[in-house]
């Protein structure tokens, strides 16, 4: 699966650039590229630096189009990163960029002008609500009360969990609800249905147990992998409206996880296949993972095989 | 379908195949009954109930979201038979369609996702509202407000007991 393949190739494969362009990933985009520049600049060949240099000045080329303030932040981070490592012509180079950008940016920022309100009404809310990530759920219910109990909405939360915990597991820590079994309710990616109104079951608890639980979750995750298959995501695109359905059992610790910076940047270096085969869970499911990534959203398709896969720590 | 026994007195012009959309503005719109038909259940539903030679009243959907819904289902139904865009016929020309279709300023973009789900245009409905997360992702909280207008109802003793409940995943 690629594991000669050259620095250049690896890197291309990480998608960066297309990351770039995509409003909800620039900053998690930024923040690799600046470890990349950080931890792999140095070590690797012509080739790779120059990629990693063309996509820096990308993203401050574009940075006035990314519409979200930690872009700033994030692009700051590329430039400090860039500084450290680069040669001096370059540097200013990537310097000149970021001003220029910044001005840009700010400039853009203050000429939107607000205008009327428009409210959606409940029901609509929850359908845009199904194709955000854990993340943006959570920011959009601070922005009002209407927004709030959208996005609390108990159905979004049950797709949520199942698509990070899968369905088939005890919840930890259930019992106290006196909740035996998860219904299997499994809702089509087009319609918003009502699903068990009687269900008191509060699945948005369930699933922050769930994930507090789990120390790799606390690192602004930014990639994630399937431990039942392998498949990569952007962790953006793991949203209600994109189930990954997989079809295989995950381990208890549940399905979908975080990938670390270090490690793209460890892939990157060709330093992660050293620990593919000591990656327990991962072997077995080699051999099918290609039937099961034509299930893939159209996005997360476009990552195959990245790196090797993560060790699963257990406990 | 909509075309049996269309000719019966006042309603002008009446042509082969077409049927009469009239928007909550009152504006008239004269269209294929078979697009239409094929990517609306609400209009499929009120020809099928005999409003094929009278004008259907759309009373919530605005001319300018009612005409560029009908592009759409026109779009749809000559290239992709309808299907949405999980088919195997979703093909390049209808990706690009609409992606150009989705890059409209936030207000239209409001007001398809209400003509598209008042119309029950699945797939337009579906395009629009993942247009609009798009737009959501990434955003803080000011950003969100302030890019869609929405003012902060929560009193700031409110507003800091939902970020408390929150946290464990803005963190």
């Amino acid at each position: 699966m690629g594991e000669a393949s050259s620095a250049e190739e690896r890197y291309e494969r990480l998608g960066l650039r297309e990351a770039l362009s995509r409003d909800a990933d620039y900053a998690g985009a930024c923040y690799e590229l600046a470890r990349t520049l950080r931890l792999a600049y140095a070590p690797l060949p012509k080739g790779f630096k120059s990629l990693v240099l063309d996509d820096t000045l990308f993203a401050l080329r574009i940075l006035p189009d990314a519409q979200t303030g930690n872009a700033i932040s994030s692009a700051n981070i590329l430039v400090q990163a860039a500084e450290a490592v680069l040669p001096k012509q370059k540097k200013a180079l990537v310097a000149s960029e970021y001003k220029h950008s910044v001005i840009a940016h700010l400039r853009r920022a203050k000429a939107h002008q607000v205008g009327d309100s428009v409210q959606l009404p409940y029901d609509l809310l929850v359908h845009i609500f199904r194709y955000l990530d854990v993340r943006s759920l959570v920011a959009v219910s601070l922005v009002c009360w209407a927004w709030n109990s959208a996005a609390n909405g108990n159905n979004l939360w049950q797709m949520l969990y199942s698509l990070f915990f899968g369905d088939g597991y005890k919840i930890c820590g259930s019992e106290e609800e006196g909740y035996q079994s998860i219904q299997h309710n499994r809702i089509g990616p087009e319609r918003i249905t009502d699903v068990n109104p009687a269900s008191s079951f509060n699945w948005k608890r369930a699933f922050r147990r769930k994930y507090t639980g789990n120390s790799s979750f606390k690192f602004t995750p930014i990639r994630a992998f399937c431990t039942c298959c392998g498949s990569k995501f952007w962790f953006s695109n793991l949203t209600c409206a994109t189930p990954h359905d997989c079809h295989k059992l995950g381990n208890y610790e549940g399905k979908i996880r975080p990938i670390s910076t270090s490690r793209v940047v460890e892939y990157l270096l060709g330093a992660a296949k050293l620990t593919s085969s000591s990656s327990d869970g991962s072997s077995s499911s080699d051999s099918d993972n290609s039937d099961s990534e034509d299930l893939l959203p159209s996005r997360a398709r476009q990552l195959p095989k990245l790196w090797a896969y993560p060790k699963l720590e257990r406990n | 379908m909509a075309t049996t026994g269309a000719s019966d007195g006042a309603s002008a012009a009446k042509k082969e195949g077409l049927v009469t959309l009239m928007s909550g503005d009152g504006e008239i719109f004269e269209v294929e009954a078979a697009a239409v038909a094929a990517l609306s259940v609400t209009i499929r539903h009120a020809i099928e109930e005999g409003f094929g030679d009278r004008p259907i009243p759309l009373p919530i959907v605005g001319a300018r979201a009612l005409a560029l819904a009908v592009e759409y289902c026109r779009k749809h139904h000559s290239l992709g038979g309808g299907a949405g865009e999980d088919s195997a016929a979703y093909d390049d020309e209808l990706r690009a369609f609409d992606h150009n279709l989705a890059k409209v300023d936030r207000d239209t973009l409001f007001d398809l996702i209400e003509a598209a789900n008042y119309l029950e245009i699945e797939g337009l409905l579906n395009l629009m509202c993942r247009t609009v997360a798009e737009m959501m992702k990434g955003k803080s909280v000011e950003e969100l407000r302030r890019t869609f207008d929405v003012s902060n109802d929560y009193t700031p003793e409110e507003e800091e007991e939902v970020r408390r409940e929150v946290s464990w995943a803005l963190d």
